[in-house]
């Protein structure tokens, strides 16, 4: 049995990256089958489920240096959560005719092609720009770039009332950007995680880091299958979501007329179960528009899942402009619970 | 012109547009919405900001398809209906995009953005592309006075910009001596031992 040692940088990255996709029910969920299936002791192996991410890193590289969990399966549920989850997603309409074609250009990437994934890829950054086909079927394509990332961050050193000493520091991190194209709804869904430090990243942000992965493996011209995928109208729904009731609550609402603007949003962390349109002070639902909202989507087996729902517009150069959807989901999920909620905005379009 | 003059103008317009849109339910709700804002008393965009047309708000408020106001817009832009105006936010605020000036004037734009921003008082000359908006507006004195299908293949509207406002060096030197330094010291100290 090959030793699983690794150094303090190297743990310390694979708890950052534990806590930054929110791995703890996965990992103890992991411990847990394991304790039962070796039958240990709690002395042996610790379950609990308010175990601090460093305890559960500690855990799991000792369940796997004991073989009571292969590296295989540690490896595969990192992998497995970067594919849906705690990442914003830009939506685009794939065009009625040549969507096929879009599908093919996404099977051919150019440049590095991605191995199977070893537990190095997770605890060391990427040295360059690689893809890989996780899917490939006649109606669904999806692919993993995954890509190092590098933006600064401002820290506040010292701060006195006549004087603050700021530092910036170029910050480095792993980056998988998901993008995954159906020929049955029609939709483009190009999934990138936020960043891990720093202030939330806007709209354009996000756009411009999507055409940087992409831009490694696919062309991104204004010939390209990039520039023929269409806006998804997510604005259009939003009337229709708000009059739903059933498998939707809302939580913050940003109306505006003509001569107003206003936001308004439940207080608190976001929670289900309260919803802003029982506030006797929502009374937006007819005569106003809005360039987003959030709310909890539920899905068919009974999950409830909290998105933010964002019409966004991006300046590419002088003249031109691009509109796109971007949801923000805040949580891990899985792959069919983000379908279920795209395909529940398309419903109402 | 008279509201029942431009009434028949918009008519003659909105006529074309559904011939180019089609003559549907939703292009013609989408018409009459704009008929009826743009028969109001008050002629001003700033004022009446129901003259103002922003296609992702109408098409919400109207619950109708987003590109389908677009195109109806165009339409009525390329008819000169509509005119096309510039919405500069305040770069410091991104959050809550404070507006600093709504305009389709070159002139009011510049003049604007050279004096200090009323949210956060820094000047914003070199203000990027990321803040300024396009919108349509319902624009009368630019309106035809009658209507005429020539008016469809007219050359399309220049919009304000930075670079198309920045006049011309010689422009310049002439404001220079027109509002600089020798004008306020010859001008204003002459005119006030004058009033004496």
């Amino acid at each position: 049995m090959a030793t699983f040692s690794l150094s303090d940088e190297q743990k310390t990255r694979l708890e950052h990256f534990m806590k930054h996709r929110r791995l703890n029910d996965e990992a103890v969920t992991l411990l847990k089958k394991a304790k039962d299936t070796h039958q240990l002791k709690s002395t042996d192996l610790r379950t609990a489920k308010n175990l601090t991410y460093l305890n559960v890193t500690e855990n799991l590289i000792k369940a796997v240096n004991q073989g009571w969990i292969a590296l295989a399966d540690l490896v595969k549920m990192l992998d497995d959560s970067e594919f849906s989850g705690k990442q914003h997603v830009c939506l685009f309409k794939l065009p009625d005719a040549g969507a096929k074609k879009i599908l093919d250009a996404l099977r051919t990437p150019s440049g590095s092609t991605g191995s199977i994934p070893k537990i190095t890829d997770f605890i060391s950054l990427p040295t360059g720009s690689t893809v890989r086909i996780l899917r490939d079927t006649k109606d669904e394509v999806a692919v993993k770039i995954v890509t190092r990332r590098s933006y600064w961050v401002t820290n506040l050193l010292e701060q006195k009332p006549d004087r603050e000493v700021l530092e910036r520091l170029r910050h480095e991190e792993r980056a998988a950007v998901i993008v995954k194209a159906t020929l049955n709804n029609k939709m483009l869904q190009c999934r990138v995680p936020p960043r891990e430090k720093g202030p939330q990243e806007t709209g354009k942000a996000v756009y411009e880091f999507l055409v940087k992965a992409l831009e490694g493996h696919y062309p991104v011209d204004p010939q390209s299958w990039f520039d023929k995928v269409g806006q998804f109208p997510i604005s259009d729904a939003f009337p229709k979501i708000l009059k739903n009731k059933t498998d939707f609550e809302l939580w913050h609402d940003t109306p505006e007329d003509k001569t107003t603007r206003t936001r308004m949003s439940k207080r608190g962390r976001p929670k289900s179960g309260t919803d802003l349109r029982n506030e006797k002070n929502w009374q937006f639902e007819k005569g106003y528009s809005r360039t987003n909202i959030r709310g909890f989507w539920k899905t068919a087996v009974g999950m409830e899942l909290y998105v933010h729902m964002n019409a966004d517009r991006v300046r590419l150069n002088q003249s031109q402009t691009r509109n796109f959807a971007r949801l923000v989901v805040t949580q891990l999920c899985t792959d069919g619970d983000l379908d279920h909620v795209v395909d529940r905005i398309r419903d109402h379009l | 012109m008279s509201s029942i003059e431009y009434a028949t103008i918009y008519d003659h317009a909105a006529a074309v547009v559904k011939s180019q849109c089609g003559s549907t339910p939703e292009v013609s709700q989408i018409l009459d919405d704009f008929r009826r804002r743009a028969l109001g008393d008050e002629k001003d965009p700033l004022e009446n900001r129901e003259l103002i047309i922003e296609p992702m708000h109408d098409a919400q408020i109207l619950e109708v398809p987003t590109q389908l106001v677009e195109k109806v817009a165009a339409e009525l832009h390329r008819l000169n209906i509509l005119h096309i105006w510039v919405r500069a936010t305040c770069p410091a605020n991104n959050d809550d995009e404070l507006t600093v000036i709504e305009t389709d004037s070159p002139k009011a734009f510049r003049e604007m953005l050279a004096l200090s921003c009323p949210h956060c008082g820094q000047l914003h000359e070199d203000i990027d592309w990321d803040h300024l908006k396009r919108f349509y507006a319902i624009h009368f004195e630019s309106a035809p006075d009658k209507f005429k299908f020539s008016n469809y293949f007219r050359k399309a509207q220049s919009l304000p910009s930075v670079a198309s406002v920045r006049p011309p060096l010689l422009s310049r030197i002439g404001m220079w001596f027109r509002e600089g330094p020798l004008s306020r010291f010859f001008g204003e100290g002459l005119s006030h031992r004058l009033k004496r």
